[in-house]
């Protein structure tokens, strides 16, 4: 909230001296910044609000991310100079409020203003590279190497993961038998996207048939008998709100109690 | 004379502005326009009270797969339960006859479901409650109820009630129903191992676990598997995760606690403690939405 007071006002140096003078007084006073702005371009100056309200609940859950990954670096790299921890720790700090902001900014609307960059933003990647980068520059060679193996092996973890989540939902609607569980646990782990489980997620029924919108058909009819293809059914293509969707992941957050701050990092 | 005609101005102009700002909003629209809004408050009013009314046919129509075609989703259930009966002869090598005997089964197990669910719909058919007084709220929180059973039913795909799967033990061979057997343990696993690795993926997010401290949480929860009823947890639809990480978390608070602190630090305990409250908490919850069976051993035919 404290930024809200630094927010201009637009207009606020036009206009005749009784408009001026109006403008800059409310503009002094934080919980009147967005009601001045928003004699000027209410839709921005309520987008705007709204952004910053979601950043700081997304800062919140973000750190939990950071939390855990911190964590793994600490077991992963052993001791580090003070000095070090406390780069790194920072580094990490500061991609949770950038991916903080970039996750509301395009809940309301997008992208942030002025970035031309229309990828979804993934605030696990950008606290990850963020880490990354910074532990390269601080810790040697064969520890960032050590870390990066136990970040590559989690992330074929989750994958697995994801890929089991997939096949079991098929499973309540097919029964499938236990050979077709990894006959199209195979298929689908070599042509895995994230996108998959994100769109899985938005399966819904239709005149009685389960939809799954972005699965892959030739990872799994080709493992089904004709009755379970009959049921199948097609599985229509995601749309790009479902592939840019991370709330999935997000409101997963939600459930992970923080244990707080490790000095360790900080102090 | 001029200076005090000046300062009443000022206090007049002053007071009428004070009562403009003070106004209230509704206060300004009145005369002619009276009608308008009283209309149009009678309408708003009129579309409350609808609203808190509710036709129970149609409610119940919609809980249907096949959107309150009750042939459509009769037929969809059947389909359901064939596909049981080929799984089994995929896995056992079915002769005909034995075939034509779980398809009976299957049927029979169609029909008294939607007997039942038949039964539910004429205790409801052309009813309507009123959700604004006490009696209306308590027939709407029994019709959920009777809802909520009728989505389990039309779900579950068997169950220790079915016929189709009190029959398969008798209508098998010893060697067939070896191979079921053995069939319906890697269903299990693989189930099971869907939720072990759900969890675990928050778990890993959560403390920042290596990967040995991964596999050795891991291999406590599979060497310790629960029985999880799908249907169950599939009635929330799409998103299920949320229920998959509680039912891991309820498993986590069944092992031995000094066998799992001893596998991770301090600091990553205080975070994987409060997981194993939240399983302890949930643990009522799951059973009592059957999520979680809690029985010996079941027969050949379990899911």
């Amino acid at each position: 909230m404290t930024s809200m007071s630094m927010t201009p006002v637009r207009g606020m140096h036009r206009g005749p001296v009784w408009r001026r003078a109006i403008l800059c007084a409310m503009a002094a006073l934080p919980a009147f910044a967005i009601r001045a702005a928003d004699l000027e371009d209410p839709a921005a100056a309520q987008r705007q609000q709204q952004i910053k309200l979601q950043a700081q609940h997304f800062e919140q859950l973000f750190t939990k991310l950071l939390s855990g990954e911190l964590e793994l670096i600490r077991s992963v790299c052993g001791d580090l100079p003070r000095e070090s921890r406390r780069k790194i720790s920072q580094a990490g700090v500061e991609a949770v409020k950038q991916a903080a902001l970039e996750s509301a900014a395009q809940q309301f609307g997008g992208r942030l203003a002025g970035d031309g960059d229309q990828r979804p933003a993934n605030p696990a990647a950008v606290i990850l590279e963020a880490l990354d980068k910074s532990l390269a520059e601080q810790v040697p060679g064969e520890r960032v190497a050590a870390y990066r193996e136990q970040v590559a092996q989690r992330n074929d973890r989750q994958k697995r993961a994801m890929i089991r989540q997939v096949v079991a939902t098929l499973d309540a609607e097919l029964f499938l038998t236990s050979t077709q569980w990894d006959e199209i646990e195979r298929s689908l782990s070599a042509a895995w996207e994230d996108r998959i489980f994100i769109a899985i997620g938005s399966t819904h029924m239709i005149n009685g048939r389960r939809v799954f919108p972005g699965l892959l058909q030739e990872c799994v009819r080709p493992h089904l008998t004709e009755p379970q293809r009959q049921q199948l059914g097609p599985s229509g293509a995601p749309n790009d709100g479902q592939i840019q969707n991370w709330s999935l992941q997000i409101n997963q957050l939600n459930n992970i109690q923080d244990a707080g701050r490790d000095p360790w990092w900080f102090e | 004379m001029t200076d005090m005609t000046g300062k009443r101005n000022v206090t007049t102009s002053f007071l009428l502005l004070l009562m403009l700002l003070t106004m209230p909003a509704e206060g300004m629209l009145r005369g002619a326009d009276d009608t308008v809004v009283d209309a149009a408050a009678a309408r708003k009013s009129d579309q409350g009270q609808q609203q808190q009314r509710i036709v129970l046919d149609q409610q119940m129509n919609g809980i249907f797969l096949g959107g309150g075609d009750i042939a459509q989703s009769r037929q969809q259930f059947l389909d359901r339960r064939l596909l049981q009966v080929a799984a089994l002869a995929d896995v056992c090598g079915l002769m005909e006859a034995q075939r034509r005997k779980f398809e009976t089964a299957a049927r029979l197990d169609t029909a008294r479901t939607f007997d039942g669910i038949e039964a539910v719909r004429q205790k409801y058919a052309g009813r309507t409650v009123d959700l604004q007084n006490p009696a209306g709220q308590a027939e709407w929180q029994r019709f959920q109820q009777d809802a909520m059973a009728v989505r389990t039913r039309l779900q579950e795909t068997g169950g220790p009630e079915s016929l189709l799967e009190k029959v398969i033990a008798q209508i098998l061979d010893d060697g067939q129903r070896a191979d079921w057997r053995r069939e319906v343990e890697l269903r299990r696993r693989h189930q099971w191992q869907n939720v072990v690795d759900t969890g675990m993926s928050q778990f890993d997010t959560a403390l920042g676990l290596t990967t040995a401290q991964h596999e050795a949480v891991e291999k406590l929860l599979m060497d310790k598997p629960l029985r999880v009823n799908d249907a169950k947890v599939r009635l929330h639809g799409g998103h299920v995760t949320p229920y998959i990480c509680n039912i891991c978390k309820y498993a986590l608070s069944k092992l031995d606690q000094q066998q799992l602190k001893a596998l991770v630090n301090d600091r990553q305990w205080k975070t994987l403690g409060t997981f194993v409250e939240q399983g302890r908490a949930f643990a009522a919850h799951l059973k009592q939405q059957k999520m979680i069976v809690e029985e010996g051993p079941a027969g050949a035919g379990d899911r």
